[in-house]
């Protein structure tokens, strides 16, 4: 109380102080008074003396609430796949309460605008970062771990052990034996998330890559189209005329985008929901298709039959769009290829039959076309859809075609009539016709598709039925049209997020030609290629199965597929081998430090028992950076507290639902002791630099066998110290190289950007890691993906070129899954009778607020999952009882919730409920095996690789077979 | 024990009282520990509250605010009880964790000490609700109170502010933080400190409440 700048030694004072009466001294309080002679606390009762008058405690309610300061914020790294922009209201150092903000102008007058955006988490992160699970000082692990012991320590103290145990763990096995994993709440665009991308880089360490690793990579999509990037504003939806949610439950998880969905019925439009479950969504449809889980893509291909008998199809759009009018050799069953044709023919050049000239032709726009694939212009060329062609080979041979429609029309007609369908989906095959009439008759059709529909052991399948509709009736790349599932928008001056961004010098020179004549989809992807492989990535299903203790589990007979030949060991040796997948550390390498950020591995991952058990033992080290306590944290050796999104500056990554790019301003202070991820990663780099300096390390094994200096460490992450992520205004520094390279952007720094909170969109931005829409941007119209395929004829970014159906890479082949098909999963016969599904939830989006009370009033308050009535009376369940799920390979206990909108059959439990939430710590990923398809491990051919951010194994949670047993009843709880 | 009716206590003991019990929930470093190990808390302590409510002495064991446990020990027990877990601590030392509203408390926090014309400020080590902060400005109030000894009008203002801060406040969330720490199995140490504070803050409640008369408090 008063200007004492050590509360904690005038504290001691009252101890050390001999005798009551000593004077009293300043401590934290400090005076209001903002006279330049600041009264000392000791002055200012005199001072009050004469103007206090208290009579009781509504006296200090009587004083006007004034904010100090409003300022923009945001949920950085909240991975809601939204960004809203809200205004934080600050007072005496607390941000106290936000309120949406209605900044956001509709880019045409027909369409509704966005005001305000916002959703429930939103709205209470003011309160869920003063929680008392906040984190505020650096802590030490004393004792075993997860043995909850744990002390407080300087920064200094732990940066300095931490950067030890780094380097200790680069002497012993190189630099990618240190492990780093940015999970599930994912990246930002700035500071947030910069100062860790720039440490992992700068020290070389493996980085998980955990986008298909969580589940989120529509791998049918990859498969498909090349990308997966397939969304555009949300106001788009407002166009369509048939919306259909197919896996995905808007209503919970698009909470500021649903209404546009909800607004298109009052324009006409139709909405209908595919669902199992009688969910959210559906209570706002006008037709539900309550199919049986896992059988979706049945009803697509079903769907699709009807189309094509009935001739509802755009021939024209499938002739250019797609890889249906392409020939297919039906000795081989392959493509017919140019290597077929000529001695010196290459095999990624190939064919359709030209009605016009009656001759097999080369496609333009194929990868090997011999103009760099890069047009779909068929100029002359009248393809032919359907057809037996005699074509001669180049051994004089003369061989049978036919069309890829050809071989799907066989394949729909004999698999996938809608009767046939109807036995798989459950559904009236009157229903299915409906639906699919009614699709092709649209306008503007559109499949909504969230990441849910990436997280089934067969969603490629589904996503490759979906995309076969929205071609055959020609609406991928128009307004209201398409498959969407996300996208991101692009933004040049992100590169300033990386300290350098991976391309050589030579790797650009070589790039001048093809960027004269403009780059295609296809380079951007092979220069997305070349970047990721100047880094360790490795794709989070491979490295657990390769590293920490997921093989054995993997391996096992019930979770193969029983079409392919081998055990997954098998495509995994050759995917190794081939240098398919990416493995870091190499095989036999060690794994001796893991630090992560933004993410909660021990929760989210399947059968994190195993990683608990297996993984854990292995490390050295294990740090967790985060603002709050999670279960992973819990099993930590360290934790390093992190400033709350409110308490330093951000950019929300780019959702492209938004016409605007949205950034969160630094409101108050970071509580306690935390600090901003962008000091503390710079300051690990500067530690583990001056460290391996004091302790003269010399080149140590880094990335793939190369040295590596780690006494630079600090220079690579400040670009020699052009930052100094000690400054306070450092991060601001680096988000005005962002906005001044950023000319898609109405934002020209950093400062400006902030206090705009959004800013508009005004341009295109070039594609990126992350962003590949392949759209203009036009600010006064929606956006929509894809239109550079079907306005400027762009080729498409796979072996085709186009939109491709038929894979004839011999892993398809030998899955039978070389065209869309419908396959039961692994577990369709499982003993256990139940199929666990999820999703994330209202209440939450990761486990950040799992755990927080308002939102936990909202529900049962403890975990809870859902069950069909026919269900839970033959196991004498009722709602509020503890039950037991189960199967062999592990167990919760969760509350029931009796709910007759879930499927008969279907257990489901809502996403990111900590473990420690559960009896025992027995999260409910316990007994999740999520068993991966082999055929993700595919690679050398076409569209079909890894990279970073695109084409690896998906971990694939739902459908987890389970039984169900009660274990207590409510009223015993009570009693 | 019979507790005064009429403003007998002294204000700058009872100011003084209160900075020592903001003083003791300091995490146990080196120093600290000292003062635990060479009985310097736990006489001080003594000393000072038992001077102002003498049944203290009886009815807390003092020599358990004296151990030899190792500063790491201390440490540990107070991260385990006061710092961190699953879901927040089990024994958080924030009033406004056990009161209805979080953001409502602090408010009413922060209303408190500007009408005072004091507040936490951006650099606050802890929050307004944190019982470090609520002793401090009971000790501020009761300082205020002295001061203005010569003038018992003026004084009584702060008093009846002590009396609505205790009664709204400490006096109804630290008897729950003193079963939490009993319920957690504190070590003796901690169940010792949060028992000792909880026995003065309740009877500095009935004290303030026999000095100002009760009001409702809700
Ligand atoms: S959707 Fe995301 S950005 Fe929007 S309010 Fe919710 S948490 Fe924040």
């Amino acid at each position: 109380m008063s200007n004492n700048k050590s509360p904690k030694l005038s504290r001691r004072k009252f101890i050390i102080g001999a005798a009551a009466g000593t004077t009293a001294v300043g401590l934290g309080l400090v005076s209001l008074s903002s006279c330049t002679n600041k009264p000392t606390w000791q002055e200012l009762p005199k001072i009050l003396g004469k103007t206090i008058q208290y009579d009781d405690f509504s006296d200090i309610y009587r004083e006007i609430w004034k904010w100090d300061k409003v300022v923009k914020g945001t949920h950085t790294r909240a991975n809601c796949i939204s960004a809203c922009s809200w205004d934080v209201y600050v007072k005496d150092g607390i941000a106290w309460r936000e309120e949406q903000n209605a900044i956001y102008e509709p880019p045409r007058p027909d369409v509704p605008d966005m005001n305000p955006r916002g959703c429930q988490k939103g709205a209470c992160y003011t309160s869920l970062q003063l929680s008392e699970a906040r984190v505020t000082h650096p802590l030490k692990r004393v004792g075993e771990r997860g043995g909850g012991g744990w002390k407080r320590i300087s920064w200094d103290e732990a940066l300095t052990e931490i950067a030890d145990g780094l380097i200790d763990a680069a002497v012993d096995q190189g630099t990618e034996s240190i492990i780093y994993d940015h999970g599930t709440t994912n990246a930002g665009y700035g500071p947030e998330t910069a100062g860790d991308f720039r440490f992992a880089s700068a020290m070389k360490t493996t980085t998980i890559d955990s986008w298909s690793g969580v589940g989120d990579m529509p791998m049918g999509a990859c498969q498909t189209w090349g990308m997966y990037n397939c969304e555009g504003t949300s106001d788009d939806w407002f166009r369509s005329d048939y919306i259909v949610i197919w896996v995905g439950n808007p209503v919970y998880t698009r909470i500021p985008e649903v209404h546009n969905m909800h607004e298109a019925r009052y324009k006409g439009a139709k909405l209908v929901v595919v669902a199992p479950d009688l969910s959210p969504s559906t209570v706002h449809a006008d037709m539900w298709l309550n199919i049986k889980p896992e059988t979706d893509a049945a009803l697509g291909l079903a769907c699709a039959q009807v189309m094509i008998e009935e001739n509802l199809i755009k021939k024209d759009y499938i002739l250019e769009q797609t890889d249906l009018p392409f020939l297919i050799r039906k000795d081989t069953q392959k493509f017919l290829r140019q290597s077929d044709l000529q001695a010196d023919g290459v095999d990624n050049a190939l064919y359709f039959w030209d009605e016009k000239t009656t001759k097999a032709v080369l496609a333009p726009g194929c990868e090997g076309d011999g103009d760099d694939g890069r047009s779909l212009d068929l100029g002359n060329y009248k393809p032919a859809l359907s057809g037996n062609f005699q074509v001669k080979l180049a051994d004089g041979k003369t061989v049978e075609c036919y069309t890829v429609y050809d071989k799907l029309v066989k394949q729909l007609n004999s698999e996938y009539r809608p009767d046939q369908a109807a036995a798989i989906t459950g559904l009236n095959p009157n229903l299915i016709r409906r639906f699919a009439r009614e699709m092709a008759a649209a306008p503007r059709a559109m499949i909504f598709a969230s990441w849910g529909a990436c997280k089934h052991y067969h969603s490629d399948l589904f996503q490759r039925a979906m995309i076969l509709l929205m071609s055959l009736t020609g609406n991928q790349g128009y307004p209201g049209g398409g498959v969407r599932v996300a996208a991101w928008w692009g933004l040049d001056g992100i590169d300033a997020m990386m300290a350098d961004i991976g391309l050589t010098a030579m790797d650009q020179i070589k790039l001048i030609p093809k960027a004269i004549r403009g780059l295609t989809p296809r380079d951007f992807e092979d220069i997305y290629t070349t970047v990721s492989e100047t880094e360790a990535n490795t794709p989070l299903m491979p490295f657990l199965y390769v590293h920490a203790g997921y093989k054995e589990m993997w391996d096992q007979e019930h979770l193969q597929d029983s079409a392919l030949p081998h055990n997954i060991a098998h495509y995994m040796r050759e995917s190794i081998d081939n240098g398919w997948v990416k493995i870091h550390p190499a095989e036999g390498v060690q794994p001796k430090a893991f630090i992560f950020t933004g993410c909660n591995p021990l929760r989210r991952w399947p059968s994190s028992q195993i990683a608990r058990d297996v993984f854990w033992p292995k490390l050295d080290l294990v740090v967790s950076v985060n603002f709050r306590m999670s279960t992973s944290s819990l099993y930590a050796d360290y934790f390093l507290p992190i400033a709350a999104y409110y308490e330093k500056v951000g950019i929300k990554y780019g959702q492209s639902y938004v016409h605007y790019l949205i950034c969160s301003d630094k409101a108050t202070e970071p509580l306690g002791e935390s600090k901003s991820d962008w000091e503390c990663f710079g300051l690990l780099s500067k530690y583990v630099q001056n460290r391996a300096k004091e302790r003269n390390i010399g080149p140590v094994e880094g990335f793939k066998g190369q040295t590596h200096d780690l006494t630079t460490v600090y220079d690579h992450h400040t670009e020699n110290g052009y930052y100094n992520p000690e400054e306070p205004d450092d991060p601001i520094k680096l988000m005005d190289k962002v906005f001044e390279n950023s000319p898609s952007v109405a934002a020209n720094s950093g400062r400006e950007a902030l206090d705009m909170g959004a800013v508009r969109i005004i341009g295109p931005a070039r594609p990126s890691l992350i962003y590949q829409n392949f759209s203009d941007y036009d600010p006064e119209d929606t956006h929509w993906p894809h239109r550079d395929f079907v306005e400027k004829k762009v080729a498409w970014p796979t072996l085709t070129g186009r939109q491709q159906f038929f894979i004839d890479h011999p892993w398809y082949i030998d899955a039978g899954e070389d065209m869309p098909v419908h396959k039961d999963p692994p577990h369709f016969n499982s003993k256990f009778p139940l199929r666990m599904n999820g999703g994330h939830n209202r209440w939450s989006i990761h486990a950040i607020w799992r755990d927080h009370k308002l939102l936990l009033r909202l529900q049962r308050g403890v975990p809870a999952l859902f069950m069909n009535p026919k269900d839970c009376d033959p196991r004498d369940i009722k709602d509020g009882d503890t039950v037991r799920v189960h199967n062999n390979n592990g167990e919760f206990e969760a509350m029931v919730k009796v709910a007759p909108a879930t499927a008969p059959g279907e257990v489901i439990i809502y996403h990111a409920w900590e473990p420690y939430q559960f009896k025992n710590w027995k999260g409910q990923q316990e007994p999740v095996e999520a068993p991966w398809k082999a055929l993700h491990l595919a690679g050398g051919y076409g569209q079909i690789h890894y990279r970073m951010y695109y084409g690896s194994p998906g971990h694939a949670p739902r459908g987890a077979p389970v039984d169900v047993e009660k274990v207590s009843s409510l009223l015993e709880e009570k009693a | 024990m019979n507790i005064p009716t009429k403003s007998t206590l002294s204000a700058k003991q009872r100011s003084f009282a209160y900075g020592l019990m903001a003083a003791t929930f300091d995490y146990p470093d080196k120093e600290f520990t000292e003062l635990i190990h060479n009985k310097q808390l736990s006489d001080q302590c003594k000393t000072i509250l038992c001077d102002i409510y003498p049944a203290l002495k009886e009815d807390i064991d003092w020599t358990l605010l004296t151990t030899q446990d190792d500063k790491e020990t201390l440490q540990v027990e107070f991260s385990r009880l006061f710092d961190v877990g699953a879901s927040g601590p089990p024994c958080p030392l924030n009033g406004g964790v056990y009161l209805e509203e979080r953001m409502q408390t602090l408010e009413e926090m922060v209303r408190f000490y500007n009408y005072f014309g004091l507040t936490a400020g951006e650099d606050f080590e802890e929050l307004p609700d944190h019982i470090t902060t609520q002793l401090e400005f009971m000790h501020f109030l009761c300082h205020c109170e002295d001061e203005h000894q010569d003038d018992p009008e003026k004084a009584n203002h702060f008093q009846r502010a002590q009396r609505d801060f205790i009664n709204r406040h400490l006096g109804k969330w630290v008897p729950q933080l003193n079963d939490n720490v009993q319920e957690n199995q504190a070590a003796p140490f901690y169940l010792t400190l949060i028992d000792m504070v909880t026995r003065y803050i309740l009877l500095e409640k009935q004290y303030v409440n026999n000095l100002c008369g009760m009001i409702t408090v809700n």
